[in-house]
């Protein structure tokens, strides 16, 4: 076959598979003598009329459904409990089915399927909850958050969505301290919160560390996610204790999970040991690791030895200890913004970022606020958020630049 | 040209999701979740059913539309000087009671921490302690929230209001639970 006989077969097939249009075949194929050159080459104008169309058409089927779902809401309690098993089965059922079939399947458009997806894992969520409303059940929150949980996780594999996956970790989060709370209202998450505090203490790092499993396999993307999250839990964990002043951890039960999770943070930092020693990772999210861990613990043990801790009657150990956590707690933001910096992950920089704010915010609302009269501490506050905002702000763009370089 | 298993491959390398594997996948969340209801149908179709007296407590869920909150005259609050137990209960423990039929409603005879053997004539329920407050153990049962549309609601929680509302509780023989109906004066109120 000569080549420009095999030119002409690859252009005719790139036609065929979207990858050109016909009028940038035609130029293609005119540079070889192969056809006459188009008057014009149409590069955009048939995608931008095909893409207005594919808006048009979306915007048709959003408002069909946004119709059907008000039809459906107003005459929800008409509706026997058979045909509201159908709508609700079937409305998930066709959310995943159409996320999957042009986002996975036919690859049209991946980005609504991969949304798409993603509502359909929130849909499962509703459709537990109106279910339950049908049978009578009670609002259960620790079965609610757990079964949800279950049903959609082994989807944020098979999809590789990682919505489904931040999704199913704030879940199963929910879960957990809403079974450590006992009870089974809503509003018991943030009791279960307090008293289970010394298992979320450990639960961060531990989703750090299942990020570290994906790095090897076809879920690498998912790492990011566990490691964000985990971090992200992590930091506002400790915020926590940093802005209560010790307070919090009056309650902070030794609740077996508590011990569960301190060997998977133990093994956390073991894991961060070992890819350091690969060569795969880097000393400040290494150090971060550990300080984070030692961090914890302390605050863990110290929590388990104390009792009746209160901001105004704090003894002189408390607060050299206080003292202790304000200072780990900033080495642990700047070593979370280094190691963004240095594994080149933004999402890392912006959360050090965000608790830089919150830490600073929290110094000047106790100390400087106190001191001055509330008008000057305002305005000077007000002049600090807006050019200190600005500056980091110009930094974090500067250094993400230079990250995606 | 295109391979075959580059098809089978999106642009990074990954497999695609093929139909059968799709359906594979969505069987589970639709297995999950018929589970869940056939927990509850099984109850509620072969369990006995029992008939306890209710009493008003407070009014709407925000986030899932308008349903009545029910207390029990007889189970909801057990002293324990009336009511036999194998020994003390904390909150969050799990707690199972013996009930039987005294004229017209079901009351609590006997509780204990583990599943208690029943004659002909009584039932096993299986709660969670809400509050210990001396000889008095609160218990949720899982059958305090009954759904209705708004109107009815408010209707149905005046008439518990004035004490005239009893529910109709079907109890298998794992001392699950599930709410029925409500029989307000002389209407049953069930949800269709």
């Amino acid at each position: 076959m000569t080549q420009k006989h095999w030119l002409e077969k690859e252009v005719h097939v790139w036609e065929k598979e979207k990858i050109i249009n016909k009028s940038q075949g035609q130029a293609i194929l005119s540079k070889y003598g192969m056809a006459k050159k188009p008057a014009k080459v149409h590069v955009h104008e048939e995608d931008k009329q095909s893409k207005v169309i594919g808006v048009v058409a979306i915007l048709g089927v959003i408002l069909i459904g946004l119709g059907f779902f008000v039809f459906v809401a107003s005459n929800w309690q008409e509706i026997p409990a058979v045909l509201k098993l159908i709508i609700l089965f079937g409305t998930t059922f066709l959310l995943y089915f159409i996320g999957w079939k042009i986002g996975y399947d036919t690859k049209r458009f991946p980005i609504i399927g991969q949304a798409l997806v993603f509502l359909g894992s929130i849909m499962v969520g509703v459709t537990i909850a109106l279910t339950a409303q049908i049978f009578h059940i009670q609002a259960n929150f620790p079965r609610f958050f757990l079964i949800w949980f279950i049903a959609i996780a082994p989807l944020t594999y098979g999809f590789k969505s990682k919505p489904t996956l931040l999704l199913a970790l704030i879940l199963f989060g929910c879960w957990m301290a809403s079974f450590m709370s006992g009870r089974s209202h809503m509003f018991n998450i943030l009791e279960g919160f307090f008293e289970g505090f010394g298992v979320f203490l450990f639960y961060g790092l531990t989703l750090y560390g299942i990020g570290y499993m994906h790095e090897k396999s076809v879920f690498k993307d998912f790492k990011s996610v566990y490691q964000g999250f985990g971090l992200l839990f992590t930091l506002a964990i400790l915020y926590a204790v940093v802005v209560s002043e010790l307070e919090i951890l009056e309650n902070a039960g030794g609740h077996w999970l508590s011990y569960v999770f301190l060997v998977t943070a133990a093994l956390t930092v073991l894991g961060s040991a070992f890819y350091l020693g690969k060569g795969l990772g880097k000393v400040q999210e290494f150090s971060w690791n550990v300080l984070a861990l030692i961090t914890a613990l302390g605050v863990w043990i110290f929590s388990l030895s104390v009792e009746n801790v209160s901001y105004r009657n704090l003894t002189e150990g408390m607060w050299a200890f206080l003292i202790f956590v304000y200072v780990i707690f900033f080495i642990l933001i700047v070593l979370t913004v280094l190691s963004g910096y240095y594994q080149r992950k933004p999402i890392f920089i912006n959360i050090g970022l965000l608790f830089f704010i919150l830490y600073v915010g929290y110094f000047y609302f106790t100390t400087v606020f106190k001191y001055l009269p509330k008008s000057l501490a305002l305005v000077i506050g007000g002049l600090i958020l807006l050019l200190g905002g600005w500056y980091l702000e110009k930094k974090r763009r500067m250094i993400i630049k230079e990250i995606k370089k | 040209m295109v391979s075959r298993e580059e098809k089978k491959n999106d642009n990074k390398g990954n497999k695609k999701m093929n139909s059968k594997q799709f359906v594979l996948m969505m069987a589970v969340p639709f297995v999950v979740i018929i589970g869940f209801i056939l927990y509850y149908s099984i109850t509620l179709a072969t369990g006995e059913e029992i008939v306890l007296k209710v009493m008003p407590i407070d009014p709407v869920d925000l986030f899932r539309g308008n349903y009545v909150d029910l207390g029990y005259r007889d189970i909801s609050n057990l002293d324990l000087n009336e009511v036999g137990a194998d020994k003390e209960f904390l909150e969050g423990e799990v707690l199972y009671a013996t009930l039987s039929k005294k004229e017209e409603f079901w009351t609590v005879d006997m509780i204990s921490h583990k599943k208690i053997f029943v004659n002909e004539n009584e039932v096993c329920m299986k709660g969670k302690v809400r509050s210990v407050r001396g000889d008095r153990v609160g218990v949720e049962w899982g059958i305090e929230s009954f759904f209705l549309p708004a109107e009815k609601a408010k209707e149905v929680e005046s008439s518990v209001r004035r004490g005239n509302v009893s529910s109709v509780v079907s109890v298998d023989e794992s001392c699950n639970s599930v709410l029925k109906a409500l029989i307000v004066g002389n209407e049953t109120v069930k949800t269709k």
